[in-house]
């Protein structure tokens, strides 16, 4: 790997290069973009969570003054291509397009589109739509009564956990249930279609662009070449945002029809069922021991709330079969289909829910052995991965919890339940987990120019959805190039721009990023045989805008480029993983789902953290605060350790909000999410967060990709709530085994 | 009376708005009608703050002290999507686009504190950030003071932020005074108010053009008489105050509110002053400036009022309105009943006064007849053997509704109890009081023994309901616990030090 350090590129705390248009308030959202005579549109939602239309009446909606239109399932009569669900291949948040039938599959559920020239209007016609229901019994939770499950995959089988178990000395045998939750970006789902001569111009909040131009050129049988989708700036997304919401056909296909711009913002409450959300789930944990603390048979059976019009799993169990050495492993994942919106990804889909089971259960069994919650996760570090027996692209877990417990103060903790109590009564409680996350790869395209001046852009189909991709991604192009910072521009976030990956699953920077710099070091490798045909290259380098030969002489890169036709050079790459066959790359640019890894031929790839928690606990009130938290990760090389930093800071955050608040409450007699507003869906406030310390190891991981990143995005989340629920127990020797841990379940 | 446009001091002029429904929003009018666009939308109903925006008003025709001050003029961070646009008559409006304009450099040192601080990620959150931060740098900057970090944190409570945790905001709330700073030059804004306010006569009178009928009026009268007069009259007009609650009526649930009387440029309702052995706090005073007054009275006050809702609904909403809409989770009823608060409610030229603890009559159903309104609050000074808590319980910390809240409080004679109040919220259908525990305090000593019985007797006083926010039992278990701890820090003999339970101390360090 050939990586210039030191040029203001890789591993400096670059300042966002998108910090200035956003605290300026001009950075453009797209229920900002403004499209001529636009028109706006407003839903109605379904009521019922399962029936059908019986009746349905838009004469009073259709005579509110400026409306132009009531789209319902009686006019819509489209034929629409033929594009599925984004986990079954396709890109469309769900199996299920509204208005393609009169059935009712949830509550929530879009049941028409009403378009005016003025959004009162809109909104008052939408209240206006006059809609009977034949309805039918509903289950939109998965503890409801008479639901079955149904295995999910053949799962993970090493030596026979079941015999081990019950041989086993000491074991531990729980279930820990975790509720469904909403991502909640600050920013609305909004999209804004615009057609002319056939194309199509689309303005929404993506993490796929690309993705979503192949699925919405499928839908409207257009080529792939006529829809653009511009998506500069993301307020949040989470995973939100990764697949097309069925919004956003209604609205392209009312912008159509009306031969007008048709913009929507979806309020609040309707992102509960217009988009997607984690699902709940059910984890049971089997952990088996010797005396000693070795493990001797680890099981973790998950059911996870699915829909009727999507069976789909998140079960995490490729991650808690990696993480300790056992002999003995089995895994199993199943679903329990509820009349729900069909469940998508939300930060660390599968790992968030199913850590929190496992690592509880990691304590409950430290707690059976009587050794230290640290110690037995060290005393278990494998190796290798203990299910494929593939060596580690590069595994730090047991130098995080080394650091960590330094950090937290971790041989202060007397391990006794509810020992630790401060001079007023509060009960003081210590905790730790587990966190990882794959660092899967996905193909991806750019372009650099470099120009005389020395500026130099990037231009990738990738996104910024507040992680800082546009800071790094233009570092990486610096670093190679040898150029200030300053002079660096990215441009993303529009589908004309070389193809970028979907930005989900943390691999954003390791696959643009390695794709970034394979085109800057094709422009490097076209500066240097410019400059001196027939030299070294080996011996060349770039630095402070000047390319230093062989002989240690410079030459200015601007002498160079300045010579050259049209001023500039510039290069495209295809970058792809490195097991990724030429095939599945290819679908992967075209906008296709192509994942690489973690486990690949010759390696595993995983991120690593170990997580802390203080909490304290009101003594009479049972109010639980969450007082420090510290996380140690190892992520493969940092490119920029200030936005690295803020992710995994901000993704412990998510996991103490998760432990403490966050819960999509089901009203389960109407069978529909009942807390769907920012008033009650809770989620941390300044308030909640106490004192958080992040370190990130220098880890070198060689194997993972071109610039040696693991995935940073999520894994921060992971082990948050159980380091929680464990503090918690530790706190007062109650096991609450169910997220959000509620003062009540400490009476 | 004649109609007039709603004119108010916008993107450096006065601008006159004419064709907006009466219950338009700020927001709205900003985003849709002229494209300002940095001020986002994440809720509608003033949970997340991204729409932060600062109204500025004369400070001599503001009545009251909850603002910040800068020049003649007095300045509130407000929700924008809650706050109808006729309001903002004779104010200004400042967004997130006019700060950099504020300064020679490319960025006002709040914005730049935010960049170097890495303030922003997916950035928002960030514009209603950086309007909340601007309130927090005017005020400093007026007082000569710099924040600490537990200031900052409570300035910032009424914004959400779902990617940095927050910690970088602090941050960047820290080192904007220390960056070069940048003044507001008020006179511009206040030369253009006067000019608004001289064209004003008694009231702005406004109706939407074209519109006519229920719902299309809105009134905004300067003097009590008129309003009381209009209000008699029109008894099927919504009185209209900081909109905190109204603004969601009609955001959320589409309510239709008919002709709105707004009280909010009546500068003798805003009014909080002393008469006597009262504290006399006028309706129309913002919650932020009632509680400051509430709080000089008796400070173990202090955290109930930073945990009522955050700033800018602070700013906007009033206690008057949180008074009189009554609602059994409100805050302030608590606190004023174990104060022994009156109210002062007026029906055209004819007034009365009735003790808040007679003011609710059933669930959302007061007191009040038709077209009468409540001119004031009365606030008995305390007595100083009496001693007071008030606590709150919610779900989250910060910017929730309660789950359960009381108002505590005992005058103690020696160590006998002889006078007690005990006003709990969320236990019943409206906030009231405890009449079976008080009665085991009355007499009695103030001891654990008088405590511990007055804890069983609370059993009598109320069968709470279980519900989204807690459970039966969970209320149960902590209005008995509340009283304890009420004991435990009034206590004569080593009182337990009341900052122990106030944990927002926690997050206040720094993340490393
Ligand atoms: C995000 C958010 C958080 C909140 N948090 C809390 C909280 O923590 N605790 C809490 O208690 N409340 C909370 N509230 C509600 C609180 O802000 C309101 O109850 C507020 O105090 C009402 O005052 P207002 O001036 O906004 O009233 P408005 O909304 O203008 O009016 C409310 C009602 O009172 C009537 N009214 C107003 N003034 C008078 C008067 N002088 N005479 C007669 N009737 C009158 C109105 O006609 C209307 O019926 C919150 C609200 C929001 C939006
Ligand atoms: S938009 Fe959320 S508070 Fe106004
Ligand atoms: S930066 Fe994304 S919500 Fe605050």
């Amino acid at each position: 790997m050939d990586i210039n350090m030191g040029n203001g590129g890789i591993g400096v705390p670059v300042v966002r290069r998108d910090a200035m248009a956003k605290v300026l308030g001009v950075a453009q959202y797209a229920a900002d973009f403004p499209h001529e005579n636009t028109a706006y549109a407003a839903l109605t939602l379904s009521k019922v969570a399962r029936g059908r239309i019986s009746r349905l009446d838009t004469a009073a909606a259709e005579a509110v003054a400026g409306v132009r239109m009531v789209l319902t399932h009686r006019s819509l009569n489209e034929s629409l291509g033929d594009e599925t669900f984004v986990m079954k291949g396709g890109h469309m948040q769900s199996s299920f397009l509204p208005l393609t039938s009169d059935e009712i599959h949830y509550a929530g559920q879009i049941v028409s589109l009403t378009i005016a020239d003025t959004l009162e209007a809109a909104e008052e016609a939408a209240r206006l739509v006059a809609i009977d229901y034949a309805r039918e019994a509903a289950s939109a939770s998965m503890d409801d009564a008479g639901l079955t499950e149904e295995p999910a995959d053949s799962g993970i089988d090493v030596g026979d956990a079941e015999a081990a178990f019950a041989a086993a000395e000491v074991k531990v045998d729980a279930t820990y249930v975790t509720p469904a939750q909403h991502h909640n970006p600050i920013e609305l789902y909004a999209a804004s279609a615009a057609w002319q001569d056939g194309k199509l111009l689309i303005n929404l909040p993506s993490q796929w662009v690309m993705g979503t131009r192949a699925g919405l050129a499928k839908v409207f049988g257009i080529p792939i070449e006529d829809v653009h989708v511009e998506s500069p700036y993301v307020g949040g997304a989470f995973g939100a945002k990764a697949s097309i919401l069925p919004h956003v056909v209604l609205v392209a296909m009312a912008a159509r029809r009306l031969g007008r711009p048709v913009k929507l913002v979806v309020p609040r409450e309707a992102g509960f069922t217009v988009g997607s959300f984690r699902p709940a789930a059910r984890s049971r944990v089997r952990l088996a021991a010797t005396r000693q603390g070795k493990l001797t048979a680890v099981m973790h059976d998950e059911v996870g709330q699915s829909a009727v019009i999507d069976h789909v799993a998140f079960a995490g169990m490729e991650a808690t079969s990696k993480m300790y050495a056992s002999p003995n492993i089995r895994m199993r994942a199943a679903t329990v289909a509820t009349d729900v919106n069909s469940p998508g990804f939300m930060r660390a889909p599968a790992e968030a829910p199913s850590f929190f089971g496992f690592e509880s259960a990691m304590d409950e069994l430290a707690v059976a052995l009587g050794i230290d919650p640290v110690e037995l996760r060290i005393m278990n570090e494998p190796a290798r991965d203990p299910v494929s027996g593939l060596p580690w692209s590069s595994r730090l877990l047991v130098e995080c919890y080394r650091r960590g417990a330094a950090l937290f103060g971790w041989s202060d903790r007397n391990p006794k339940p509810g020992s630790m109590v401060a001079a007023d009564g509060t009960l003081i409680g210590y905790g730790c987990a587990t966190a990882t996350y794959p660092s899967a790869m996905a193909p991806s395209s750019a372009r650099v120019r470099l120009s005389a001046d020395g500026s130099c852009v990037v231009y990738c189909a990738a996104h910024d959805v507040g992680t800082g991709a546009y800071t790094v991604l233009g570092q990486v192009a610096a670093d190679v190039l040898g150029v200030p910072d300053e002079l660096v521009t990215v441009e993303m976030g529009h589908s004309r721009h070389p193809s970028g990956p979907v930005s989900g699953g943390s691999i954003t920077t390791g696959s643009a990023g390695s794709a970034v710099h394979m085109a800057a070091r094709a422009v490097r490798e076209r500066l240097f045989a410019t400059v001196a045909a027939g030299q070294d290259r080996s011996k060349m380098t770039l630095a402070d805008r000047h390319v230093v030969l062989p002989d240690g002489s410079r030459r200015a890169i601007s002498d160079i480029i300045g010579g050259l036709p049209g001023g500039v050079i510039e290069e495209h790459a295809d970058w792809k993983p490195t097991d990724m066959d030429d095939k599945t790359m290819q679908q992967g640019l075209a906008g296709g789902m192509a994942f690489a890894g973690p486990v690949g031929g010759t390696h595993v790839s995983f991120s690593f953290g170990a997580q802390f928690a203080e909490v304290r606990i009101d003594p009479l009130l049972r109010t639980i605060r969450v007082a420090r938290m510290v996380g140690v990760f190892a992520c493969g090389r940092i490119i920029n350790p200030r936005t690295a930093r803020s992710n995994l800071m901000g993704g412990m955050i998510w996991g103490a909000s998760s432990a403490l608040l966050e819960e999509s409450q089901i009203d389960r007699a109407r069978g529909r999410f009942a807390n769907t507003d920012l008033a009650s869906y809770h989620f941390a406030a300044n308030a909640d967060v106490g004192e958080v310390v992040v370190e990130m190891l220098d880890e070198h991981d060689s194997v993972v990709n071109a610039i040696g990143t693991k995935a940073v995005g999520e894994v921060g989340i992971v082990g948050m709530p159980a380091a929680i629920a464990n503090a918690v127990y530790h706190a007062t020797g109650v096991r609450v085994r169910k997220t959000p841990i509620l003062m009540e379940d400490l009476l | 009376m004649m109609q007039q446009p709603i004119s108010f001091y916008f993107d450096n002029r006065i601008v006159r708005v004419a064709d907006q429904p009466i219950t338009a929003t700020v927001l709205a009018w900003l985003r849709g009608a002229v494209r300002r666009t940095g001020t986002k939308e994440g809720c509608a109903e003033g949970d997340c703050g991204a729409c932060t925006v600062i109204v500025a008003e004369l400070a001599d025709e503001a009545g009251d002290a909850g603002g910040i001050r800068a020049g003649n003029l007095v300045l509130r961070p407000i929700n924008a999507c809650i706050r109808f646009l006729p309001t903002l008559h004779g104010k200004a409006l400042l967004t997130i686009e006019d700060l950099a304009g504020l300064t020679d450099r490319a960025l006002h040192p709040v914005q730049q504190a935010m960049v170097d601080c890495h303030g922003s990620q997916c950035g928002f959150c960030t514009p209603g950030f950086v309007m909340s931060l601007f309130a927090t740098y005017l005020r400093h900057q007026a007082a000569q003071t710099t924040p600490d970090r537990a200031a900052i944190a409570h300035d910032l409570a009424g914004n959400l932020c779902r990617c940095t945790g927050y910690r970088p905001i602090l941050d960047a709330a820290a080192r904007m005074f220390a960056l070069p700073p940048a003044t507001l030059d008020t006179a511009p804004i206040e030369a253009a108010l006067r000019a608004v306010a001289a064209e004003t006569g008694a009231g702005l009178s406004y109706a939407a053009a074209g519109q006519a009928g229920p719902g299309a009026r809105f009134y905004a009268p300067r003097e009590v008489d008129a309003l009381a007069a209009w209000y008699a009259e029109r008894p099927e007009a919504t009185l209209l105050a900081g909109a905190t609650d109204i603004g969601l009526w009609v955001n959320k649930r589409f309510r239709d509110v008919g002709d709105l009387l707004y009280l909010g440029d009546v500068a003798a309702l805003r009014c909080i002053e002393r008469e006597g052995d009262v504290l006399r706090i006028g309706a129309g005073a913002t919650l932020e400036a009632a509680w400051a007054a509430l709080i000089g009275l008796e400070p173990a006050l202090g955290e109930m009022a930073l945990r009522f809702a955050g700033p800018p609904v602070r700013h906007a909403g009033t206690m008057g309105g949180n008074v009189a809409n009554g609602s059994p989770i409100g805050d302030a009823a608590p606190v004023l009943m174990a104060m022994d608060a009156r109210l002062v409610l007026q029906h055209g030229a004819q007034s009365r006064e009735v003790p808040l603890d007679a003011f609710y009559l059933d669930y959302m159903r007061n007191d009040l007849a038709k077209g009468e309104f409540l001119r004031a609050i009365l606030v008995p000074l305390p007595d100083p053997d009496t001693r007071m808590r008030a606590y709150k319980i919610s779900k989250r910390f910060d910017c929730d509704i309660s789950a359960l809240s009381c108002g505590l409080a005992v005058t103690l004679e020696g160590e006998t109890i002889s006078r007690v109040r005990l006003a709990f919220g969320g236990m019943a259908a409206t906030v009231r009081r405890a009449r079976h525990a008080e009665a085991a305090l009355h007499e009695a000593v103030w001891g654990e023994a008088a405590v511990r019985a007055a804890m069983a007797a609370l059993d009598e006083d109320f069968t709470p309901l279980s519900d989204l926010r807690a459970s039966r039992g969970y209320r149960r278990l902590v209005a008995r616990n509340l009283l304890w701890r009420f004991w435990l820090e009034t206590r004569s003999a080593a009182p337990l030090p009341a900052a122990s339970v106030r944990v927002r101390t926690f997050a206040m360090a720094g993340a490393v």
